[in-house]
């Protein structure tokens, strides 16, 4: 497989422009997990608007292929009732065990069928994923218990003496273990631009 | 032949291509290569001598026994260790400081206690003691680096107090490539009566190794990372220490005798060693000392000295790309991003050029928030890698730019 295979026009257009990048004021699911392979973080937010997924965001710091997977994932499911959601997350994860199948409901997303054949990347294509399926049956069950989303309280360790030294802090919601990614718990998401 | 080309010839595994190139192996920090002598000395165990250590009384059980505890010497030697006995054999490295965890820090440390670490350490010189410090209600201090990557002694002396009882660093950081200088910190941590446990997993590999001259209490090293074989590492520990110290497996060969009401243990190295040892993973590991003995660590050293400031030579020339670490005397590693391109990206590319290096966060992640990256690309280099294996990564590297050019933002 090639190069252009892999990173297809497609791809590098939503790593280049992403779609739907950035935070919402008022989520009813927020979630973020981190990729145990390479410790990058992605956080999606959802909107509910009457039983279906009224606006999305994603943000966090990723690969080309985790970037473009959960840009185009936020095109496709916005407009889309939950169950509808939940019907494409488990198409895409089909499609990245390499399983044979028409995944045409999928859309631009097809061009990422190629990463199942780089083992080490597919968890990159599937985290943003992961974390949305993680979201929404607790959006299902209880909306309001969804965007209360404490924080995990960790006792940050001072780092002392050196330079400008981050310390570890508590930020963002605790996430739900999923599917082999690891819930971020302590980690924080860098707020600074992005390059 | 050159001294390299004499090198290579005895590593089986770098006569291939991958991806239709010459492979091209640049991730020697996570683990090296084996040559046909550490190979074959595993497999002449196996073949010849291959029983149960300790027990046997039959021929075979005593050759065994024999190279077993020869290894035990080979190791001892290695590291300066006045005596075999105060080399314990473990899995890793990481189990070796999981040791020292366990029976020295859950045992002797309680509230209030302060265990001072640093930002560089590697996750098993770094996790085990924010554990013990948690279940113990001990307190965990940690060090930050200067800007430039290296410790600086008087801010990291500045953290101990009378309440100090350990001090946890790593000789050669794994990402920055830094080199501590445990010497002097063990000197200081002494004076404030504390011990010191040194992560020597990327030191011993790569440079001449005096645990008396480091003047520490304990050092781990790993056999996977110094042309030994997986599964085989090394606790080196003061035998006062050690023999201070309760076992952390219980179970055949570390006990003295077993009653109903008890049992005793053992003496030291045994009392560590519960069950069945890696036997021929300690032999391996002897032949591979072996092998760099007769290169000699002096040449090691110099040798991805000179390969590591070619390399970084090389990558400035390249541009776009921000190197991390010290620009002096360091390990033979380099750590780098490409502006704009994240490391899974390069090192996907790379490996379509037969270049192996790795991308991630190297077990490191406070140091990756500390630097303000989630991940970095690493190039690590041992006695095989020549010039015109840099070559090969700077060409792959352009490449990198090259394909990502048109979406860097
Ligand atoms: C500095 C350092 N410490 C510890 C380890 C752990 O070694 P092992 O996985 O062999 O236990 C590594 C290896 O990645 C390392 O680079």
């Amino acid at each position: 497989m090639s190069l252009d295979e892999l990173y297809q026009e497609v791809i590098m257009d939503h790593y280049a422009r992403p779609r739907n990048k950035g935070r919402l004021e008022h989520p009813d699911i927020d979630r973020e997990l981190a990729n145990p392979v390479c410790g990058d973080v992605i956080r999606v937010q959802v909107a509910l608007d009457g039983g279906r997924v009224g606006d999305v965001r994603f943000s966090g710091k990723g690969c080309s292929i985790s970037q473009a997977s959960a840009s185009m994932m936020t095109e496709l499911i916005k407009g889309r009732t939950l169950d509808e959601a939940r019907g494409l997350i488990e198409r895409f994860l089909a499609m990245m065990k390499g399983e044979p199948g028409d995944y045409g409901a999928l859309r631009d997303l097809q061009a990422l069928q190629g990463v199942s054949r780089y083992p080490v990347r597919i968890k990159c294509a599937t985290l943003a994923w992961h974390v949305l399926e993680g979201g929404l049956p607790a959006a299902a069950a209880d909306a309001a218990a969804a965007d209360a989303g404490g924080a995990a309280a960790a006792d940050a360790v001072p780092v002392e003496g050196g330079g400008a030294a981050a310390a570890a802090d508590a930020d963002g919601a605790a996430a739900a273990d999923a599917n082999g990614a690891t819930a971020p718990g302590k980690r924080k998401i860098h707020g600074s631009p992005e390059r | 032949m050159s001294v390299a080309e004499r090198i290579r010839a005895d590593f089986p595994i770098l006569n291939q291509t991958v991806n239709g190139r010459p492979l091209v192996y640049l991730d020697n920090a996570a683990t090296t290569q084996k040559p046909r002598q550490v190979i074959e000395a595993v497999a002449r165990y196996y073949e010849t001598s291959n029983a149960n250590v300790h027990r046997a009384i039959h021929t075979l059980g005593e050759r065994a026994t024999e190279q077993y505890e020869g290894a035990r010497e080979r190791v001892a030697r290695f590291v300066g260790a006045r005596d075999a006995r105060e080399v314990v054999f473990t899995r890793n490295a990481t189990e070796a400081l999981n040791l020292v965890a366990y029976a020295w820090g859950l045992r002797r440390l309680g509230p209030g206690d302060e265990i001072v670490t640093t930002l560089m350490e590697h996750h098993s010189n770094f996790v085990p003691w924010q554990q013990v410090a948690e279940a113990r209600g001990a307190r965990l201090r940690v060090a930050a680096p200067e800007p430039d990557g290296t410790l600086d002694l008087e801010r990291l002396a500045g953290l101990f107090t009378e309440r100090t009882r350990l001090v946890a660093v790593t000789h050669a950081s794994n990402v920055l490539g830094t080199i501590n200088p445990v010497d002097e910190i063990a000197r200081r941590a002494h004076e404030a009566g504390a011990l010191v446990v040194v992560d020597g997993a990327q030191s011993a590999p790569h440079m001449p190794v005096d645990v008396a001259a480091l003047g520490c209490d304990f050092f781990a090293f790993s056999g996977h990372k110094m042309l030994g074989p997986t599964g085989i590492g090394v606790l080196w520990g003061r035998r006062e220490l050690l023999e201070a110290m309760e076992p952390f497996l219980y179970g055949g060969d570390m006990i003295a005798g077993v009653r109903l009401e008890g049992a005793d243990w053992n003496e030291v190295p045994y009392k560590f060693e519960a069950g069945t040892p890696n036997i021929a993973g300690a032999i391996g590991l002897a032949a591979a000392i072996d092998y760099l003995e007769a290169v000699g660590m002096e040449n090691v050293h110099a040798h991805e000295q000179r390969l590591t400031a070619y390399a970084r030579r090389w990558l400035e020339e390249v541009g776009g790309i921000e190197i991390y670490g010290p620009r002096g005397e360091r390990s033979g590693l380099l750590s780098f991003n490409l502006a704009g391109i994240h490391p899974h990206d390069v090192a996907t590319v790379l490996n379509e050029e037969g270049v192996a290096i790795r991308a991630g966060h190297h077990c490191a992640q406070p140091l990756m928030d500390w630097l303000e990256v989630p991940a970095t690309n690493r190039a690590s280099f041992y006695i095989y890698n020549t010039e015109a294996d840099v070559d090969r990564l700077a060409a792959a590297l352009v490449k990198t730019k090259e394909f990502f050019g048109n979406v860097v933002r």
